[in-house]
């Protein structure tokens, strides 16, 4: 079956009256909270997890696509117009744009941050829609051993790009493997790392750690800074319709920053942080106004968001086709699929193909809804982001703990989340990035089951993961990507 | 992140902190009764190699530290509000230890209104009142129309 066909039946899924009504709740959900400080897409799926536990799957992944997308629109929002990224990929968008917001033109890079966002999401989707199903027949043919090289690489990316340094991305991705082994051994029924206390059998839950490190780690460190508090929000001013000008300065950065963030998204290296960066500097190099940098440049919002929009597109290719999580947010997916007893993965293609392209269409739907809801009920939006500090984290941290208890009606969980947050607090504290930490933890186990079934199969010898074309790839790929920095490191010169 | 000539004690602390995780692991491990079936590529494997990483990572950090390298930690601020992480450690921790016997309702509220005290609000009535309406509103929500148990607590057989 091609592509379009897999497809159009896609859109028979989504486009029931049903669906549409979870995608709408999906994405107005997704835009509401990902809008809040301090917020990203992560703990957005993570808090909504225990509610959805409910739901048809369809309709639970339908939202989910929905939410996906909608955080990512939402936090542009309130980078442009706070100053505080919600999330890795804003970084970006809040140096130029926050400043056009303080010059009186927020409105204009609301803008082209939503149509951006919206022309890289779109086209990101239509790649995906065609590569999907090229990486399910590679995926195939993949053993054991190619999937714990894959892993190797996708771990070594996670840790070499994300964050200031590859030893703090290290000890994030150590701490995370670490919070993986806890629980019963899978396959010899062994308990690791649970001191007798049967709660912790079954393993510490994915959303717990993410809570506690986004949500909780976010409120304690926020918390400890006064200087942090109260940041300052400004207004939307100027018309929300793009002049000629600014539109014929916004359309190529927008096409270039997709170029430029689908494949980072696509091929595990780090989602959204390098593309966003990279398409900053290219608008800056190719910009007949480079001066502008700095002081307000459309062309530093339009880029780097559309960058950010297409890597996360790009994000959903090899999370379906291979089951790898590539960033924080897909990690969070993933244990979302496993929820229901899905696998991603090329199996889902074939055994859940309804749910999953009835996914794929819905980003489609989903991204459209978003150009509408977001560019006229802004102003609508922007109320949000005058609740003051203290109600807002306290509301934050209500549903937190709400979110952990109702998994598993479990005290030890609300315990974990503290000790959990208190983590995120200091490695925010001392610049340690906390993604590495949810890929380690969500592939960790993954990892390792690989790597035993892998010798198991060759009898116990190592060997396997060099002999085999494909694994050896991959972990070669994992030392260059490992060793390169610090290379470039040395030549390059300091200050940047 | 200031470079060179500076000492960092947190560097001492995070790192010996790495450590101690890495012997936690590499005894936890050490202890485990394997069937020797398995004994070739068994359970063991990937935890030594994790408590392997923690001791290096710590050994690193530390001597990153005490030489002032490049890689020393240091605090993203020089003042830090330690009253407020307290006020917000003992909502969290009020949450975990009173959900079950207060209920729901009053232990969310509590945790709000000392979350709220932590980022400076100073208007606990009207903290108080917001909380105790959103954990309200929310035990209502979650237990009738999401279908979701939370505990009554004190309030039990009253809703």
């Amino acid at each position: 079956m091609g592509a379009m066909e897999s497809l159009m039946q896609g859109f028979a899924t989504a486009l029931t009256a049903q669906n549409l009504l979870w995608s709408l709740l999906g994405v107005t959900l997704g835009t509401f909270i990902g809008i809040l400080p301090g917020i990203g897409p992560a703990l957005t799926i993570a808090l909504l997890l225990p509610v959805t536990a409910k739901l048809d799957p369809t309709g639970a992944f339908i939202m989910f696509a929905g939410l996906y997308y909608g955080a990512m629109y939402g936090s542009s929002t309130t980078s442009i117009l706070l100053n505080t990224p919600g999330e890795s990929g804003s970084i970006i968008t809040s140096l130029e744009g926050n400043r056009m917001a303080r010059q009186g033109r927020g409105a204009a890079a609301l803008s082209t941050a939503a149509i951006g966002s919206f022309v890289a999401g779109t086209i990101g989707t239509m790649l995906l829609t065609f590569l999907a199903p090229v990486f399910v027949k590679v995926a195939l043919r993949f053993g054991p051993a190619e999937y714990f090289g894959l892993m190797v690489f996708a771990f070594t990316a996670a840790t070499a790009l994300l964050g200031s340094s590859v030893a703090r991305g290290l000890a994030s991705l150590v701490l995370g493997l670490l919070i993986g082994l806890v629980g019963i051994d899978v396959l010899t029924g062994q308990t690791r790392l649970s001191f007798g206390i049967p709660s912790l059998f079954d393993g510490i839950d994915v959303v717990v750690v993410a809570v506690g490190l986004f949500a909780v780690g976010e409120a304690l460190h926020i918390a400890s800074r006064p200087d942090l508090r109260n940041a300052e929000l400004s207004a939307v001013k100027g018309s929300l319709f793009m002049t000629r000008e600014e539109w014929s300065r916004s359309w190529k950065p927008w096409l270039r920053g997709t170029g430029l963030g689908f494949p980072f998204g696509v091929l595990p290296a780090g989602g959204t942080e390098i593309p966003t960066f990279l398409s900053y500097m290219l608008e800056k190099k190719l910009s007949k106004r480079p001066q502008e940098f700095g002081a307000g440049a459309i062309e530093g919002v339009a880029g780097p968001e559309a960058a950010n929009n297409a890597a996360v597109a790009g994000v959903l290719v090899p999370l379906l086709t291979l089951g790898l999580p590539t960033s924080a947010t897909a990690a969070i997916l993933l244990v979302a699929f496993q929820q229901y007893g899905l696998q991603p993965g090329p199996l889902l293609f074939t055994g859940s193909s309804s749910l999953v392209w009835g996914l794929i269409a819905s980003l489609y739907i989903g991204n459209a809804m978003l150009l509408v809801l977001n560019l006229p009920l802004v102003g609508l939006w922007v109320r949000l982001l005058t609740i003051p500090a203290p109600l807002l984290y306290g509301g934050i941290l209500v549903f937190s703990t709400l979110g952990v208890y109702s998994l598993n009606h479990s005290l030890v969980d609300l315990v974990l989340l503290y000790i959990l947050g208190l983590l995120g607090f200091f490695m925010r504290r001392y610049d340690f990035p906390v993604a590495p930490c949810i890929i380690g933890l969500i592939l960790g186990p993954m990892a390792e089951g690989q790597f035993r079934r892998a010798l198991a199969i060759s009898q116990g010898d190592p060997s396997v993961f060099l002999t085999q074309p494909i694994s050896a790839g991959f972990l070669l790929a994992a030392l260059v990507i490992f060793v390169a920095p610090i290379v470039f490191r040395r030549f390059r010169p300091s200050g940047t | 992140m200031t470079v060179g000539g500076n000492r960092s004690k947190a560097g001492l602390v995070v790192g010996l902190g790495f450590v101690a995780l890495g012997a936690i692991v590499a005894y936890d491990t050490a202890v485990m009764r394997i069937p020797p079936t398995y004994a070739k590529v068994g359970p063991q494997v990937f935890p030594y190699l994790t408590a392997m990483a923690l001791a290096l990572l710590g050994a690193f950090f530390i001597f990153q530290g005490r030489a002032g390298k490049n890689e020393a930690l240091h605090a993203d601020t020089k003042e830090t509000d330690w009253t407020a992480l307290a006020a917000i450690s003992a909502g969290l921790l009020s949450q975990a230890l009173l959900i079950e016997f207060l209920g729901f309702i009053i232990s969310a509220a509590l945790l709000f209104v000392l979350v709220a005290w932590g980022f400076g609000s100073r208007k606990i009535v009207r903290d108080s009142v917001i909380a105790i309406v959103l954990s309200g509103v929310v035990y209502v929500g979650f237990t009738q129309f999401l279908n979701l148990q939370l505990p009554a607590g004190i309030f039990k057989g009253l809703l």
